[in-house]
């Protein structure tokens, strides 16, 4: 479904070229979960950006469901759904305008609008503030609407960067079922997340990214085995090399 | 999808825009609140200032224009006859005593128009403020009388006298009417019948209000657009909103136009809230046509001036929106904002400028047509054809400032830009760049501007330097700015200068090329500026330039080669054609950045001293297009400074020349049009010089991924 080769980017900054991705290649087929994971500054959420077609690559392409994104970025952003730490929503809107308002960014016709809106209200539990005031919202409440409004036109691929940043264990919980129950959808999921224990439940196969280059990929017991770390936590450390002991002092 | 069902998804767009704005207590503040509450406090102060005013300088003596030594005498009669009714002194010609409580009677001073040198008519006397007020008796002294006022438009002093008049006139009436109802006759004609003419003046005319509305109209509607714009693009950034719009399968233009329709339509709100404010205010406080000038404000006028605000915020819209979509946040965008409102009044007070008329060059300039429009229309003596040219310069300002908002609205620099300092943009970095950034030239640019227009100026300061030490200030200056400069910027930005600048040798066609273009471009663009240059303008330029010429006409010729030919040769191409077409070169298509380039030479060529010498630019911006394309397809700076030197050299050398070449070339010192034969002959070198350009390899056009501009 999701087949990144050898994507690269690079960015001018002050005269200096910083490569935030390099030679980066993964394979994420239908009804798998895979989760991007990395420290800070890794370029987990650049590679989703260029998977997405919102920033072009230096090199290399993305092809999702057949089509590339150099070539038809159009396609490639139907069929990918968004859900990401920053993003933010209207806040003199309600969910349901919301909802109604990118319907119509994907030309979605009235009865599939009002249908996709009656089941994720259902599905996310919408009902209680769907023509509530976004600004009025609390944060699981407004990740929940993020959650829909990605999923309005039923994409088959997602690409969900942190989406439990500011959540507490309940709202962290609950997106989390929610990914899973995308997978038995059969969707293809990207997952960039710092909640290692909960990647390590939900995530089928995981990439370990560093500078932008990927270390290591595989399941959670495939990775257990080439790391020779029993859990994600370690693995990390390990990928990071030199800055564990910092990283260690700072957890 | 057809187009029926575009149009309805770009209302559902547009409707989204709307409710997010409309419910934002900020905005209905800004669009209904404000000028509901600012007007008539601004009617109520104004009304006060003037009303003093009047009283503090109401005139000891009326002057009153009359036709004839009759006029006058009836004149006098009726008066006298209604003074005298209202228990005033009979005599108009002497002062009265003033009664406790009242203010002093002003002393009526008539003037036959007659007895006056050259006997103007009356309108001419009132129009050249001869008089304060003319009467006129159309039908003499045949009962009923016939009185007509001729007043001064705007003028309210004249409209004082007028009411002094009438008041004495309503006297005879009523005086009349309540001695006929006590004969009680049937048929009632009143003695004394007036009406008014009013006329526009021309000398040293007063201040009206009129001239203020079209300003004010142009900061509420700015400030009306101002809001929404920020909001619904630098906004939607800062909300984090920006991504997930760009993330769906929409094009850029339909997001966009859908804000724009969202903005124009409160921009529009705005400006009709506070048109209507201020048409309620200004009929509450007797001000209509001093607001609105002679006739007041008709329902057609109203229609006009709300189609002319509607187009004034359809282009005020789109070039917010195009500023806005540059800027990360709110506060990026209000930096932006600020510097464009401020320009936004410089056209606004034009229109207070006496004088100044609705040209075919202004009605091509935007925001100013547009001003000047509205002042045209108020004053009652606007041109149809300006208004359609105006009007139409407007629409394609308007479609231009969508299509850049478009270009910038969503791109990745706006959505992931870092917001870092320029301090970071301009950081000197480690190692050799290959080639300039887009931020080096802008820098140059910015920095370069304000210095040239003070430093320039400052030469000719020096009246008792002689015009050699002056020609040497300047050539001076030119060094230090536009060769000096970018050479350090270049060196501070780690880029070589063979790279920086294009300072590689050519290929010898493109020398060949160099020396024919040089040649045979001047009598295009000398016949571009003489067709640009309307006789009236021609006539002040020669006077403009005349000293000068004098004194350059004593200049050693060697000076004037190198101040003038050599020197900006040099410099110039280092600048314009070296650093900034490459640093632009590296963010833009290469005929952006010769576009831009070449406008921005013809730009420093209208700034002369003191004066603003806008026919310069054409012609000069059409050189600039030249040696850019001559720069670009040869890859190198020196064929530019070739024919930019052979060029200057051309046109100081033709007085020399003159008395060989035979009678044309007398007429090159009073702007004559060259015989058909020289502009047409010189096509001849210019297309073999085109050929020699374009059959040449163009080296920088052999890669495909490094920018095409940066060697």
């Amino acid at each position: 479904m999701i087949v990144v080769s050898d994507l690269s980017k690079e960015f001018v900054t002050g005269g200096q070229t910083l490569r935030a991705v390099d030679g980066l290649s993964l394979t994420v087929p239908a009804g798998e979960v895979y989760g991007l994971l990395g420290p800070n500054g890794a370029g987990k959420t650049t590679t989703l950006r260029m998977i997405l077609g919102l920033l072009a690559p230096t090199a290399g392409d993305v092809t999702v469901g057949g089509e590339k994104v150099s070539v038809n970025p159009d396609a490639v952003k139907r069929s990918i759904g968004l859900v990401s730490a920053s993003a933010g929503l209207y806040q003199w809107l309600s969910p349901r305008e919301t909802l109604h308002y990118f319907a119509d960014l994907y030309d979605l016709s009235t009865a599939v609008k009002i249908r996709r809106i009656e089941e994720l209200t259902a599905l996310l539990d919408l009902g209680r503030f769907l023509d509530q005031r976004c600004a009025t919202l609390s944060t699981g409440q407004k990740q929940r609407v993020t959650l829909a409004r990605a999923l309005m036109h039923d994409p088959p691929v997602m690409l969900l960067d942190e989406p439990t940043r500011g959540l507490d264990i309940i709202g962290t919980h609950v997106i989390f079922e929610y990914v899973a129950q995308l997978r038995t959808m059969g969707k293809a999921i990207i997952l960039c997340t710092h909640r290692l224990e909960e990647a390590s439940r939900v995530c089928d196969r995981m990439g370990l990214l560093n500078r932008g280059r990927l270390q290591q990929e595989g399941t959670f017991a495939e990775l257990q085995a080439a790391t020779g770390c029993s859990g994600l936590h370690d693995m990390f450390l390990q990928l990071l090399g030199s800055a564990a002991p910092a990283l260690g002092r700072a957890s | 999808m057809s187009a029926a069902q575009n149009l309805a998804a770009w209302g559902r767009l547009t409707l989204k825009e709307l409710r997010e704005t409309l419910r934002d207590r900020r905005t209905i503040a800004t669009l209904i609140l404000m000028p509901i509450l600012v007007y008539p406090l601004l009617g109520m102060a104004f009304s006060k200032f003037l009303f003093a005013q009047l009283d503090q300088q109401s005139p000891a003596e009326y002057h009153i224009a009359l036709e004839s030594e009759q006029d006058l005498a009836l004149f006098r009669t009726t008066y006298s006859s209604g003074n005298q009714l209202l228990g005033r002194e009979i005599d108009p010609g002497r002062p009265l005593p003033v009664k406790p409580g009242e203010p002093p009677e002003p002393q009526l001073r008539l003037i036959q128009g007659d007895e006056v040198e050259d006997a103007p008519t009356l309108e001419e006397m009132v129009r050249t403020q001869m008089a304060d007020l003319a009467v006129r008796f159309p039908t003499g002294r045949q009962l009923p009388l016939s009185v007509e006022f001729v007043v001064r438009s705007g003028s309210p002093l004249g409209r004082e006298v007028r009411e002094h008049i009438e008041k004495r006139f309503r006297a005879v009436n009523d005086e009349f009417v309540s001695r006929y109802f006590a004969m009680q006759q049937p048929a009632v004609k009143l003695p004394v019948a007036w009406s008014e003419t009013t006329v526009p003046g021309v000398a040293a005319p007063s201040f009206s209000l009129a001239t203020l509305v079209p300003l004010i109209l142009i900061l509420m509607t700015v400030t009306g657009a101002v809001y929404p714009a920020i909001d619904l693009t630098a906004g939607e950034r800062e909300r984090g909103t920006l991504e997930a719009l760009m993330a769906a399968p929409i094009s850029r233009t339909r997001v966009l136009l859908a804000k724009y329709a969202a903005v124009v339509f409160v921009a529009l709100m705005t400006a009709f809230v506070n048109l209507g404010a201020m048409v309620v205010t200004a009929f509450s406080t007797g001000f209509e046509s001093l607001l609105f000038g002679a006739g007041g404000l008709t329902p057609a006028r109203l229609l006009q001036m709300l189609g002319l605000l509607a187009a004034f915020a359809a282009f005020f819209s789109a070039v917010i929106l195009a500023l806005t979509s540059v800027a990360r946040s709110f506060k990026e965008a209000q930096a932006y904002l600020i510097p464009l409102m401020m320009l936004s009044i410089a056209p606004g007070v034009l229109a207070l400028l006496p004088g100044l008329k609705l040209t075919l060059g202004w009605a091509l300039v935007p925001l100013a047509n547009m001003v000047l429009v509205t002042r045209d229309l108020l004053d009652g003596h606007v041109s149809g054809a300006a208004m359609a040219v105006a009007l139409i310069a407007n629409g394609v300002w308007t479609a231009v400032a969508l299509a850049i908002a478009v270009r910038i609205f969503g791109t990745d620099a706006v959505l992931y830009g870092s917001s870092g300092s320029w301090r970071d943009a301009l950081r000197r970095p480690e190692d050799v760049q290959p080639r300039l950034r887009w931020e080096q030239g802008l820098t140059a640019l910015v920095v370069l501007f304000p210095a040239f227009i003070i430093l320039s100026s400052v030469p000719g300061r020096f009246a008792e330097w002689s015009i050699n030490a002056r020609l040497m200030a300047n050539a001076v200056v030119l060094i230090s700015l536009f060769a000096v400069w970018p050479l350090w910027l270049a060196a501070y930005g780690r880029v070589p200068w063979v790279s920086a600048f294009g300072l590689k040798p050519p290929s010898p066609q493109m020398w060949t090329a160099a020396v024919l273009a040089g040649f045979s471009l001047w009598p295009l663009a000398y016949e571009l500026e003489v067709w640009l240059i309307p006789a009236s303008r021609l006539e002040s330029l020669v006077e403009l330039i005349k000293p000068l010429k004098e004194e350059l006409d004593r200049t050693p010729f060697a000076v004037k080669l190198f101040a003038l030919a050599l020197c900006p040769a040099i410099c110039e191409e280092l600048f314009f054609r070296g650093f900034l077409l490459k640093a632009f070169g590296s963010a833009m298509r290469p005929g952006v950045a010769i576009t831009l380039t070449a406008a921005l030479f013809g730009l420093f060529h209208v700034l002369v001293r003191d004066a603003l010498l806008l026919e310069r630019f054409p012609p000069t911006a059409m050189l600039g297009l030249v040696l850019g394309w001559l720069a670009y397809r040869s890859g190198s700076l020196w064929p530019g400074v070739l024919m930019h030197a052979i060029h200057n050299t051309t046109v100081l050398a033709l007085p020399l020349l003159s008395p060989f070449l035979g009678t044309w070339a007398q007429g090159l010192e009073n702007h004559a049009h060259l015989p058909w034969w020289v502009p047409v002959g010189t096509l001849i070198p210019l297309t073999i010089a085109t050929v020699l350009v374009t059959r040449a390899p163009t080296p920088l056009a052999v890669s495909r991924t490094a920018p095409s501009l940066s060697a």
